[in-house]
């Protein structure tokens, strides 16, 4: 079950809502916890058994170690269990998958990672150690937050499960969202994929500079507008069962550097290994070397978040080499840029990622930047190309326009002008994105 | 705080209110009782969002607006076919050089082996005469049908008689040959195949004024209509020609091999059954014979086709003592076992491309045979 089905949509979602507000407030959690493990039983089953033992484990060695309260050696062993145990399952599973050419089960990657920070979490005394199974598990399995993050610290969650009251008009707020989450995913990440697949269905005959270019473009909005759509689903399903959950895009194609772009992009991941991997390495305290060493395992890992695949690995090697390169050679300069230039700076560079993003080899990758530069003997636009293009090009532009934070400021102003106003625009424009979006999930 | 309490009511009841729909008009009544295994594999979420979807509350008005924003906003291709007002049209891709080898060579080892003098028609689609109706810069794209028809009718040229039905149609490109929802030719565009194969075939074509034409449907939605659904396209009209000289007497007989029984050359009555193209020749029994009493003529054709092109036949009739048409899509083994095409003076093979390129519409059949 996706959470941009009608079957989630429209049946799952209200009788969820019904169910968790008819609940008492103190066993809310537990509601909550029926409704994400019926949410699995219908999405993955499989995935729902695996992770249950898994993060079963996790909670019995979280004990564990508190009976080991005065024994260090002994608690970092544990400690040192639970992140193995995860992360052997997170690599485990993953290869596993790519191997067969399967799909990664169902929160996967968030379940695992969760359990192993919560490790770390109780050995470093900043999380406390769960005595509750049933909270432990529903922070694990909270669906909201399953099909694409974000990807959130251990105890972030365990201080808001079942804690929230309920209040009719705290909801808008995350309806709002989640209609956004909706819509950015229907209207715009779907046809942008769709583009793409046409593109890269493309025989080398057709493909054109043009079409080159194209190329990395959808593959950037469609990423975009899928993960922050999904996020912003999870943050708005989160809000109307009382947990606040954090951004996890910030604009990122109008980041005015790529470092910049790197925190924009997917944030709840690159804080989590910025709190995981890069403080306990060091941060940048050491020379040179040592912070471009714990740059560079960061931002590997940050590219490999996407998969276990070589271009995901040079992804994260490109932007590796543009953050030190920033950081040592034209980082100053940058600041002094004014925003528009920098702003074409960083967006042409991560257009360039894309391509490497996209590629099934390193070869094919070469073979598309050389196209994009009109080397290879590709004429500038091809027809097949220019129809694509104006098939697709309203929601082209609509993509561009709405990945800025324009759209956002000019319902700030109206807001800040009149709010009543803005509530009764806002309602409508939400009515209507929810309507438009279920007519293009029916007739994509 | 009033005004937001009001939003979040409203906002909410649009979640609610189809879902409530959906379960009192008993939606989910239909789904089995899910089992272990159903849940295991993902069956039941599947199951219950097909569901929703096919009776969503508002269902067809939400996906005809949304098809009508879309094609404002650009879009004039689904499901392999460019659609506007002016009808629907399958944007094929290049044919499959294997099964055309096959059946090309089908087609040689049959004739080679005949007594008997062989034609061949190969019958372009909508998409390469009605180019006008293709958006522009998607024509360098389209799959090159004369190209591919030539060379097909250079392969056969030693044992064939080929037919030019291409140049025939473009010349009428304007006209109503094909049909807007429908892949297949209209009963006029099959009065140009039947005027291009007159010199081929050894007739003298009859005047379009010799016809008197009924259009007995209106309203007709083509097997190309579900690929782009709820977009709006004219319907169709369905023609029937009749030969009005001579008193011609031209009648059908469904499945010959079986039963000597003929009736009228149309019948009306399958106008309203699933397929009304069926009217050109009944229904689909595999052999039919067209028999024309009172005829000067006493040639005897047999045909080999698929289903493509059934109103040339009824044209062509009044030139034979008998048309056999065999349809390769639903002959049985036994059907074609029966067939003696040594009885007759022509063989024809009248295929589309749609079907020839893309099938192996001969290699199975007159292969096997």
């Amino acid at each position: 079950m996706q959470l941009t089905s009608l079957s989630f949509l429209y049946l799952f979602l209200p009788a969820s809502l019904a169910v968790y507000y008819l609940f008492p407030r103190r066993i809310r959690y537990g509601a909550l916890l029926g409704i994400s493990l019926f949410f699995f039983l219908l999405a993955d089953l499989p995935a729902l058994l695996l992770l249950s033992l898994s993060i079963t484990a996790d909670f019995a060695l979280g004990l564990l170690m508190e009976r080991f309260e005065e024994q260090n050696r002994r608690r970092k062993a544990v400690m040192l269990l639970i992140v193995g145990k995860n992360l052997c399952l997170f690599l485990g599973v993953f290869c596993f998958c790519q191997l067969h050419g399967v799909l990664v089960p169902l929160g996967f990657s968030v379940c695992t990672l969760l359990g192993a920070g919560y490790g770390v979490d109780i050995y470093n005394g900043e999380a406390l150690y769960e005595h509750n199974w049933g909270k432990f598990l529903l922070a694990h399995l909270l669906f909201v937050k399953l099909p694409a993050g974000p990807l959130v610290r251990y105890r972030t969650l365990r201080e808001q499960l079942g804690e929230k009251k309920a209040d009719l008009a705290g909801m808008s707020g995350p309806i709002c969202l989640f209609i956004q989450g909706v819509s950015k995913q229907a209207l715009l990440g779907a046809p942008m994929q769709r583009m793409y697949q046409s593109l890269a269905g493309f025989s080398p005959v057709d493909h054109s500079v043009f079409s080159l270019w194209l190329m990395p473009l959808c593959a950037a909005m469609n990423l975009y507008f899928t993960l922050s759509g999904y996020c912003d689903m999870a943050r708005g399903l989160g809000g109307m069962f009382g947990v606040e959950l954090p951004r996890n895009f910030y604009y990122p194609y109008q980041s005015r550097s790529v470092t910049d772009f790197v925190g924009r992009f997917n944030i709840s991941v690159t804080s989590y290994l910025k709190t995981y991997i890069y403080h306990p390495l060091g941060e940048d305290s050491g020379g040179f070397a040592s912070t471009a060493l714990n740059i560079g395992v960061v931002t590997l890992l940050w590219g490999l978040w996407f998969g276990l695949r070589i271009n995901y690995l040079l992804w994260g090697l490109y932007f590796f080499l543009l953050i030190l390169l920033e950081r040592s050679v034209w980082g100053k300069i940058l600041i002094k840029l004014p925003t528009f230039f920098s702003r074409i700076y960083t967006f042409s560079l991560v257009l360039f990622s894309f391509v490497i993003f996209n590629g099934q080899s390193l070869g094919e990758s070469l073979f598309f930047l050389r196209g994009m530069m009109g080397l290879g003997g590709l004429s500038l636009a091809t027809p097949s190309s220019m129809y694509l293009a104006s098939q697709y090009a309203p929601y082209l532009v609509l993509a561009v326009l709405f990945s800025t934070s324009l759209p956002h400021s000019l319902k700030s102003a109206l807001q800040k002008k009149s709010p009543a106003a803005s509530c009764a625009v806002g309602a409508l424009c939400y009515g209507a994105l929810l309507v438009l979006s279920t007519g293009f999930i029916l007739h994509p | 705080m009033r005004v937001q309490k009001r939003l979040s009511f409203f906002l909410l009841l649009l979640f609610f209110v189809p879902g409530v729909l959906f379960l009192w008009s008993g939606g989910l009544g239909d789904l089995p009782l899910p089992s272990l295994s159903d849940f295991w594999d993902g069956a039941t979420g599947e199951a219950v969002n097909t569901a929703v979807k096919e009776s969503f509350p508002g269902r067809n008005f939400l996906s005809s607006m949304t098809a009508s924003l879309q094609t404002t906003l650009g879009r004039n291709q689904q499901n392999g076919c460019f659609y506007s007002a002016d009808g629907i049209l399958q944007n094929l891709p290049e044919a499959d050089e294997g099964i055309t080898a096959e059946n090309l060579a089908a087609l040689q080892d049959y004739a080679a082996a005949l007594p008997v003098p062989c034609y061949f028609l190969l019958s372009p689609t909508s998409a390469a005469i009605e180019q006008e109706k293709i958006p522009a810069l998607a024509l360098d794209s389209l799959f090159n049908q004369k190209q591919y028809i030539q060379r097909c009718y250079s392969a056969l040229a030693t044992c064939f008689h080929t037919i030019d039905g291409y140049n025939g149609l473009f010349s009428h490109r304007s006209e109503y040959l094909f049909y807007r929802t429908d892949s297949r030719l209209t009963a006029l565009g099959c009065y140009y195949l039947y005027a291009s194969a007159g010199e081929k075939l050894g007739y003298s074509v009859r005047s379009i004024d010799d016809f008197s034409i009924a259009h007995p449907l209106h309203g007709y939605r083509g097997n190309l209509s579900p690929l782009v659904p709820y977009v709006q396209v004219q319907p169709d009209i369905l023609s029937l020609f009749y030969y009005q000289r001579h008193d011609r007497d031209i009648r059908l007989i469904e499945n010959p091999l079986e039963s000597a029984a003929s009736k009228a050359l149309y019948d009306p009555a399958l106008l309203n059954g699933t397929d009304p193209l069926q009217v050109y020749l009944g229904e689909n029994n595999g052999v039919a014979d067209l028999a024309a009493d009172n005829t000067p003529f006493d040639s005897r054709l047999l045909v080999f086709t698929d289903g493509s092109c059934n109103a040339l036949f009824p044209l062509m009739a009044i030139h034979y003592r008998q048309i056999r048409v065999v349809d390769l899509r639903s002959a049985t083994a036994s059907q074609l076992a029966l067939i003696q095409p040594e009885e007759f003076d022509q063989v024809l093979f009248a295929f589309s491309l749609e079907s020839f390129g893309y099938e192996r519409v001969l290699g199975e059949t007159l292969g096997g045979k």
